[in-house]
């Protein structure tokens, strides 16, 4: 601080600086979809990205112009950086930190001259490690070449090695990026950033349209899409869409990105300008091509099937619903919503069952169920004749409601299998003295269980 | 053969396809109660497919039964048609009564498999989603709570489901709770109060089951045609409205009410 009374100290933000490079690293998805961000850096902390750019590089005018492409990019940004291009993740990572140029390119084979001369730092080495071989006075990668092994090994760890054999391209590293497996992937950029949301919905609409023709020669259909767009300032945003049915119809995935990009609205911030759009299928299905049905209702089930996906993207999948039975005798187990997105599952086939099984029990002397179930069951104070006995009074919500006639008891077990501690249920329709009805329920029983059994309201009869 | 012939014989081919479908599959512009006395009183014999209807409950506690009659009225419509009903169930109900609840559906004669549940957001979302999928053409009728009161349920957005409707022809329920009636150009709107189940003569009253269910159901206002109240029962059973009694008539009902609202201040011209 004496040397250099102007400097400014801050802490460290070692949480900020991991998103940092997250983020950078989904940027970088632009040029290839294999990114991640570098789990390894100089110190503890991580501090690269990388990106597999194999197959890649001659979409963007080769290995050299992609480099410098990268690195104008990057100072644009206000960020300093290195970056090295070469066959092995090892061998980039040590040129791209400890080379002489800022910019570096090593040809396939090369690695071995490249790294001759860098520090054995640079093989990504713990600090010990590193320490220990420069007290040996093997201070460069190149005086680890063709050193007997097991010496090393025995002093430092099979560690040495395995590096030295990841950086030269004897032993395979994979990178693993952060984005899920992508089949089908498609991707549009902008000589001049996109900031009007029509100009977006055209572009996503001739993407989804690439897409569509992938996918129709191939004969899937897609079941998730990601849209990814890239905003000049370095920010990127996702949107996932999914379809209740393998689709290779640009015209209606279009439309569920449109709604969305609407949806998000005044969220949605194109900022300086979208330059680039990928649009990846994260699902796809095989998609045989069907005959047209000549029949109008086969339309009217398309018709159908495209506005659930299109009201399942727009509201979210959790509220857009169908009902499932349940096997269970616990009311509110009977029946569960699941999205309809997962389109008719076979046990809602067994509706019209459970409604033959429901008329039978009910000539039987089982009660009927409610239209209308509460979420909870609500407490009501009941006055009773006797204590095993129907209501003869019961408050609800502060209004008393003096019963007329009742149907019951019908008793409901808990279901002892699922280990669950439940009372035993005694419920009962009742009328009250207006004419409504409602389905209460005596919770426990007065012989077996200790504590004294309260009332529940559970639900409203038509 | 060129494409434009081909594309020109199937829709040809469709056409006589079509034309022998048997008449019972086809789309008719009114859909019937079943039940003369009230089917009487609409206009065309019934209620029309491509129109805004209301149904309201009488009371809080009458919302039961307004359920009820809007499953009913669910049932009628979608009795020749194999497409699905989409129910937009608001998200925190004001109707509180609770959420629809499958096997009490079922047990009411609505298959639980023909309904898509919709849970918008909000009044605006559910308003929305009514549209589209009167639209979408793939609904046998669709239908909505939305509460009487919400600032979104204007004149203008009844207007734009009513011409949807029109439009798609198919039929938009609301369901607008127990408030007071909005302005609205709703073809036909509906009142349903819930009425203590028959009195079988030979049953001690004390021994008394609740019966079928029963509703007073009020026809407050119908574009076109008489208004009209009845006492209507639904048999699950059969699954249609049974036992049906003229009761009073709703203008009758009407007179009950201040006529002079007290809340109502005169017009008073200043000029």
């Amino acid at each position: 601080m004496a040397l250099c009374p102007l400097l400014e100290l801050h802490p460290a933000d070692n949480e900020g600086n991991r998103e940092a490079l997250a983020r950078i690293a989904r940027w970088c998805g632009r040029y290839t979809p294999w990114t991640a961000a570098d789990p390894i850096g100089r110190g503890e902390e991580p501090d690269g990205v990388l990106l597999d750019i194999t197959g890649c590089a001659h979409l963007f005018g080769g290995e050299g112009e992609l480099l410098s492409t990268l690195h104008r990019r990057f100072c644009g940004l206000g960020l300093t950086v290195r970056c090295a291009i070469a066959s092995t993740p090892g061998a980039a990572w040590a040129l791209a930190r400890y080379g002489q140029n800022t910019l570096s390119i090593v040809p396939a084979g090369g690695e071995a001259d490249a790294l001759r001369e860098l520090p054995v730092a640079a093989l990504r080495l713990d600090g010990a490690v590193v320490d220990g071989l420069m007290r040996l006075g093997l201070k460069r990668a190149g005086d680890l070449y063709g050193k007997p092994r097991a010496p090393i090994a025995a002093r430092f760890g099979a560690e040495v090695a395995r590096r030295l054999d990841e950086a030269l391209g004897f032993e395979r590293e994979p990178i693993s990026p952060d984005l899920p497996h992508v089949s089908h992937r498609a991707s549009l950029s902008f000589p001049e950033g996109l900031t009007q949301l029509p100009h977006i919905e055209e572009a996503v609409l001739r993407i989804v349209g690439d897409l569509c023709d992938v996918l129709q020669r191939e004969q899937q259909g897609a079941r998730r899409l990601e849209l990814q767009l890239f905003r000049v300032d370095g920010e990127v945003t996702q949107l996932r869409a999914g379809t209740g049915r393998p689709s290779h119809e640009a015209a209606h995935l279009a439309r569920i990105f449109r709604e969305k990009l609407a949806r998000a609205g005044d969220d949605f911030d194109a900022g300086f300008g979208i330059e680039a759009i990928t649009l990846a299928c994260l699902a796809v299905e095989p998609m045989p091509p069907m005959q047209e049905g000549f029949d109008r209702n086969e339309a009217r089930l398309h018709d159908l099937e495209r506005f659930l996906d299109r009201l399942s993207n727009r509201l979210g999948q959790d509220r857009v619903l169908r009902f499932e039975p349940r096997a269970s005798h616990i009311p509110e187990c009977a029946v569960v919503r699941v999205p309809s997105l997962h389109g008719i599952t076979p046990a809602m086939r067994a509706w019209p069952m459970h409604r033959d099984e429901h008329r039978a029990s009910m000539l039987g002397g089982s009660l009927p169920r409610p239209l209308r179930l509460l979420p909870l069951p609500e407490p009501v104070d009941v006055v009773a004749e006797v204590p095993e006995g129907p209501p003869r009074i019961f408050r609800w919500r502060r209004i008393a409601h003096k019963v007329a006639r009742t149907e019951g008891p019908e008793r409901i077990a808990p279901e002892w299998w699922r280990g669950n501690r439940q009372h035993t249920r005694d419920y009962y329709r009742v009328e009250d003295s207006e004419g409504c009805r409602f389905w209460l329920y005596r919770d426990g029983l007065y012989y077996r269980d200790k504590e004294a059994p309260r009332w529940f309201m559970h639900g409203v009869f038509e | 053969m060129s494409p434009a012939s081909k594309e020109h014989l199937i829709a040809e081919l469709k056409a006589r396809i079509a034309g022998h479908t048997p008449v019972a599959g086809r789309i008719t512009p009114v859909f019937s109660l079943g039940v003369p006395e009230i089917d009487g009183v609409l206009p065309e014999g019934g209620m029309k497919r491509g129109a805004l209807h209301e149904v309201a409950a009488a009371a809080y506690r009458d919302m039961g039964a307004a359920t009820g009659f809007l499953a009913s009225l669910a049932v009628c419509v979608s009795r020749h048609s194999a497409l699905p009903v989409l129910w937009c169930e608001t998200v925190r109900p004001p109707y509180d009564m609770g959420r629809l609840y499958g096997p009490g559906l079922s047990a009411f004669g609505l298959e639980p498999q023909r309904i898509v549940l919709a849970l918008p957001p909000g009044d605006a979302d559910c308003l929305w989603v009514m549209e589209e999928a009167l639209h979408s053409h793939a609904f046998a009728a669709v239908i909505g709570e939305l509460d009487g009161r919400s600032s979104a349920l204007s004149l203008t957005a009844t207007r734009r489901l009513q011409l949807a409707a029109e439009a798609s022809g198919t039929p938009v329920l609301l369901f607008t709770g127990h408030a007071k009636e909005g302005a609205s150009v709703a073809v036909t709107r509906w009142r349903v109060a819930s009425v203590p189940s028959a009195v079988l003569s030979h049953v001690e009253e004390k021994e008394m089951l609740p019966g079928a269910a029963r509703w007073h159901v009020a026809l407050t206002r119908s574009r076109g045609g008489q208004s009209g109240s009845w006492l209507v029962g639904w048999n699950t059973m059969e699954v249609a409205f049974s036992a049906v009694a003229w009761t009073a008539d709703a203008s009758s009902e009407r007179n009950v009410a201040p006529l002079h609202d007290p809340a109502v201040i005169p017009f008073r011209q200043t000029a």
